[in-house]
């Protein structure tokens, strides 16, 4: 039960402050009382899932908690949303055609593609020794992993499109960041989905590194959107300055 | 190679992409063969309609300076040059933009002098940039 505590707790609090890390790095006002405030919450909710050692109390603090940090965080956003739009009367762009091959090498893809294919293999070979009583955290891990694949496949066609620098080098790294993010994510969830088969209580190691890696994983995928810069759209500039 | 739009010009965005386009086309700083990026790119970059840079690579496409592949991409076609002599349709048609050019610049209150001047100065600048 400790180990679902940790995750149920852990989770909302390490995403909200990794998403308001990144946002603060961007430069986009993001004010800490709430979080400040929330974190005593998260200090009951602990306590109260610890006290009463049951699931659906966990659960119950996991809702309250999740929706507790997101609400500001949501707030702080929509509020720095017009810092996130540029307005350039000149606008330019490479002409050159961009797409995710340019930046990470085809077998790269490709290697990481076979992998996953290969651990769901094997995740599907220990599904059928073990009970079905026991299949929660398989399935967990699993679903997980491949929620990262596509989440990051999804931000790697983002980081390719982003007109935030026209400088190419910086547009390499930073794909090839989130390609070794995509790596790491998937495979070591997928890897701890075909090793651990089990009970969550009875692995409060695997619960804490689930915990760390995937909030941390999650927040940095949920970020993208902050770490985005918009031109403003050519048809509210001329509606704008017509009505002037 | 890098396009600039300008929001404020009295030149709608299209003819802004494609003219630029041309330009580069005529003078050999996009070859044959060259791709290009896809709609979706370019409009992104710009931040405008998907339909304007639609509209001037279709543009470009009928007057046979792209090829347009679905699901391939954007290619430069090549470009007959200094190599054919042109249409005498084609020749007809530039002479009588000509006209048209010469009869702005009366307007604005150039003399042929002036004209000439300026005609031969910009012709100056393009023979350099496509020697270049």
């Amino acid at each position: 039960m400790t180990s679902i505590a940790i995750a149920v707790v852990v989770l909302p609090l390490l995403v909200s402050v990794v998403i308001c890390a990144v946002a603060r790095r961007e430069g986009l006002p993001v004010p800490a009382g709430p979080l400040t405030r929330l974190l005593v919450a998260t200090v009951v909710a602990a306590v109260s899932s610890l006290l009463f050692s049951r699931l659906l109390v966990a659960v119950a603090m996991f809702a309250v908690l999740f929706i507790a940090f997101a609400i500001p965080v949501m707030q702080a956003l929509e509020r720095s949303a017009g810092a996130r739009v540029r307005i350039e009367d000149t606008r330019s762009a490479l002409l050159v055609p961009r797409t995710v091959s340019a930046y990470v090498l085809l077998p790269a893809r490709v290697t990481l593609a076979v992998a996953v294919v290969a651990s769901l293999a094997w995740v599907v070979v220990r599904a059928m020794t073990i009970a079905p009583n026991r299949m929660t955290m398989l399935l967990g891990l699993t679903v997980a992993g491949l929620t990262f694949f596509g989440l990051y496949e999804a931000w790697m066609r983002q980081e390719v499109f982003d007109v935030r620098a026209i400088d190419d080098k910086d547009r390499r790294l930073r794909v090839r960041a989130v390609f070794a993010a995509q790596i790491v994510l998937t495979l070591s969830f997928l890897l701890m989905a075909a090793l651990s088969a089990g009970p969550w209580p009875g692995r409060p190691v695997l619960a804490v590194a689930a915990t760390i890696i995937g909030g941390i994983g999650c927040a940095f995928a949920l970020s993208t959107g902050i770490q985005q810069r918009y031109l403003e759209a050519w048809t509210a500039t001329r509606e704008t300055r017509s009505t002037k | 190679m890098i396009l600039t739009v300008e929001l404020q010009s009295s030149i709608s965005l299209d003819d802004q992409i494609r003219n630029q386009l041309r330009e580069m086309i005529a003078v050999g700083v996009l070859a044959e063969g060259q791709a290009l990026p896809s709609v979706r790119q370019l409009a992104s970059d710009l931040a405008v309609h998907f339909n304007t840079v639609a509209r001037a690579y279709r543009r470009l496409q009928d007057e046979g300076l792209l090829v347009i592949g679905h699901g391939r991409g954007v290619f430069v076609k090549a470009v007959p040059r200094r190599v054919r002599v042109p249409a005498r349709e084609a020749r007809e048609s530039l002479g009588g933009r000509l006209r048209q050019i010469f009869v702005d610049a009366r307007l604005i209150g150039l003399t042929p002098v002036q004209t000439r001047d300026l005609v031969l100065s910009e012709l100056e600048q393009f023979t350099r940039k496509e020697r270049s």
